[in-house]
């Protein structure tokens, strides 16, 4: 990742309601590095597409600020969509066009369209100019989605669930191809999934909203250090875990409990041991873990 | 990137998926011409099949266009807004437009010979129409567009058994753009409520439609007589009668029928005829026009010999003999006499389509020594009849109006009748 300080996707305060009751996003303010791999993590409905929707001008926002490099979502949206790539959940294209028609109609809308690059990702995805659109699988449309995107080197790339309706084995291959080939550029890249597991190989940048709210947004290494699962095993257990700060969620199992924390730390240690259980361990926990228990937590308040 | 490199790709591409409805407007003159010439005329002037030939075009204008779908890649293009409407959507109006024109106004002036003097205010009209049922489209729900097709539904039965011109003419405008908003909304709601492949099934639907119309068409035409009646006379002596069928293949039969002997000869002519009047001596007056041509002939055919003569030959302008109109009655044309033959066979008044305006000339034409004159030009009337004295011909109108001609200065005295004189 490119670290200087700049950032690729600023939101301040960002809201979009429908209607008078529902909130869609609320009062999100989120900072994406340039140069990262930026995963928004979110279950369904949770305020993912809403937000980039708005982050492209495709929604109104209904209050707060948002900017992409720099610009103003709504007032540089033409400029904004020159230097950006976007694909779209089941991105929709002129089914009737052929691969290389396509092409040749998208390029006409970039000044920076490179040719070469175009050829060599068609070889690399394996793309075959001459079929349409309607006759492909949507993992050769999702990856055609992702040419047109890049042909032009976008300086940051938005893919809205990219993977979604894709098999195992070509989601696995289709997030791999889209770092291997963007970031040897030091592009950013912001994605959003609520298929995590797949993230954490890829990502290096974590944001997770639920209910529109933005629960967390650091790097992935801040994430997992700071989220930890404590396991304590009791004589007796305890009716209460309270005085054990920042839990996002408790499973009990016998005499044993998985203590899912944030903000791990020495203190975290002292607090548990004032429990008095019989023996105390530290685990590590994947990102889906982690995502579990955020959005846990928020259920429960 | 250039905007003119833009307005080219998104023109390049409303062109691609737009083709079938390039093709059926072209197409929709040509089909309409052939059912015309197999005498399909009644059929297509029919106002359902109107509005569906209407409909077809409008669901097919819709098959290419990509609105609102946020999913879509057109709307991630960094193309102006603007050049993005003008191209997915004024050029569907206009499309809408030609494809209204041709359906609904071209046609009825296209079969009646009269094509171009309404075409541009149709166009607007169609195109306006679409406009406003694109917003709409917007706007609308699922519920109130049910209801915009139940009132023209209503509206439609209302109308149908009307036989009032003028209320129908009133109606057929209000019917029109409530079917098309109301048809344009129900196509809407399929797309919405009902069907997830949409492209498909509009296409599917629009070939259903254009399927039932030729089926309809075959069934109406075995169900119709090649000939209908255009015109007819009786003899001064009451002993015959002549009649005009009209038939576009074959060309117009005019049948002279005797009353006492109950024997009927014909005689068909290759271009349109109109009868102008009979003798006793079972002479009969036709005026001619060739599509081209800048005269109307007068011929007489005599049905004793069968022989046909040419009598004169009148510098009218091309299309004289076409229906006209008064300038109340926009949408319907009036079918009036082309003329009249005086007793004696000597005289004839000629009333054809004036070329001054939307009126007619009213020609004076000697049948002895081929001469001819244009007594009054451009002017409005109706329905009328003449009465022939010796040195006189005397026209009435139903706008109490009579035109005196003198057939010896050949000069003509337009008086108005007052309600005295009824």
């Amino acid at each position: 990742m490119a670290d200087n300080g700049r950032m690729a996707i600023e939101t301040v305060r960002l809201t979009k309601r429908f209607g008078r009751q529902h909130v869609a996003v609320d009062n999100l303010t989120m900072s994406v590095p340039e140069g990262s791999v930026f995963a928004f993590l979110g279950r369904n409905g949770a305020g993912k597409t809403t937000t980039i929707r708005i982050l492209l001008d495709l929604l109104n926002r209904t209050s707060g600020e948002a900017r992409i490099l720099g610009l103003d979502c709504v007032k540089d949206a033409l400029e904004i969509k020159r230097r950006i790539g976007y694909v779209a959940e089941g991105q929709k294209m002129y089914d009737w066009m052929k691969v290389d028609e396509i092409i040749w109609f998208c390029k006409g809308f970039y000044e920076d369209w490179d040719d070469s690059l175009a050829a060599e990702l068609k070889d690399k995805l394996e793309l075959s100019g001459q079929k349409k659109v309607m006759d492909m699988s949507r993992g050769m449309q999702a990856k055609l989605a992702l040419l047109l995107a890049m042909a032009y080197r976008p300086e940051l790339l938005i893919l809205d669930e990219p993977t979604a309706g894709l098999d195992v084995v070509v989601r696995r291959n289709f997030l791999e191809e889209i770092i291997e080939l963007i970031q040897e550029e030091g592009r950013t890249i912001f994605f959003s999934s609520h298929i995590v597991h797949e993230v954490e190989r890829v990502a290096d940048w974590v944001g997770i909203i639920d209910k529109g709210r933005l629960v967390w947004c650091s790097t992935m290494e801040e994430l997992k250090s700071s989220v930890k699962q404590l396991i304590l095993s009791f004589d007796t257990p305890p009716t209460s875990f309270a005085s054990i700060p920042d839990v996002l969620h408790i499973e009990k199992s016998g005499r044993q409990s998985a203590i899912t924390v944030k903000g791990f730390s020495d203190e975290t240690i002292a607090a548990a041991k004032v429990l008095n259980p019989t023996d105390i361990s530290v685990q590590n926990l994947n990102l889906e873990d982690i995502f579990v228990a955020m959005v846990s937590k928020s259920e429960d308040e | 990137m250039n905007n003119l490199t833009m307005w080219k790709r998104m023109l390049w591409k409303e062109l691609r998926t737009g083709w079938l409805i390039g093709l059926y407007a072209l197409a929709l003159p040509i089909v309409l011409h052939t059912i015309r010439r197999l005498g399909g005329q009644a059929f297509i002037t029919f106002q359902p099949v109107n509005l569906l030939l209407f409909w077809v075009a409008l669901i097919a204008a819709r098959k290419g266009s990509i609105k609102s779908e946020q999913g879509h890649i057109e709307t991630h293009l960094p193309i102006q807004p603007i050049i993005q409407w003008i191209i997915g959507n004024v050029i569907l109006m206009i499309a809408a437009g030609l494809i209204g024109a041709w359906a609904g106004g071209f046609l009825g002036y296209y079969l009646n010979k009269d094509v171009t003097v309404y075409l541009t205010a149709w166009m607007l009209f169609y195109s306006a129409i679409f406009a406003v049922s694109y917003l709409f489209g917007f706007i609308v729900n699922t519920w109130f567009a049910l209801f915009v097709d139940l009132v023209w539904l209503l509206l439609f039965l209302a109308v149908l058994p009307k036989d009032d011109i003028v209320f129908m003419m009133i109606c057929n405008t209000v019917l029109l753009a409530g079917s098309l908003v109301g048809t344009y909304h129900l196509h809407l709601t399929m797309q919405r409520v009902l069907i997830k492949r949409k492209q498909l099934v509009s296409t599917g639907v629009a070939l259903i439609v254009l399927a039932s119309l030729i089926l309809a068409f075959i069934v109406a035409n075995n169900n119709t007589e090649s000939s209908d009646s255009g015109d007819f006379l009786v003899s001064p002596d009451d002993s015959y009668v002549v009649a005009l069928g009209e038939n576009p293949v074959t060309g117009d039969t005019v049948e002279m029928s005797d009353r006492v002997k109950g024997k009927t000869i014909s005689r068909t002519f290759e271009h349109r005829s109109y009868l102008l009047g009979v003798t006793d001596r079972r002479m009969i007056y036709l005026a001619q026009q060739k599509p081209d041509s800048n005269e109307v002939k007068i011929i007489v055919w005599d049905s004793a010999r069968n022989t046909l003569r040419q009598l004169a030959s009148v510098p009218t302008g091309k299309n004289a003999l076409a229906n006209t109109r008064t300038p109340l009655i926009m949408f319907q044309p009036i079918y009036l006499s082309r003329g009249f033959v005086s007793s004696d066979a000597r005289h004839a008044l000629l009333i054809t389509k004036s070329q001054a305006g939307g009126g007619i000339d009213l020609w004076l034409v000697d049948l002895v020594n081929n001469r001819s004159k244009i007594l009054i030009a451009n002017m409005f009337l109706s329905t009328y009849s003449v009465v022939w004295t010796s040195k006189k011909a005397v026209l009435s109108s139903y706008e109490k109006v009579i035109v005196e001609v003198d057939l010896q200065t050949w000069k003509a005295v337009v008086r108005e009748i007052g309600e005295d004189a009824k």
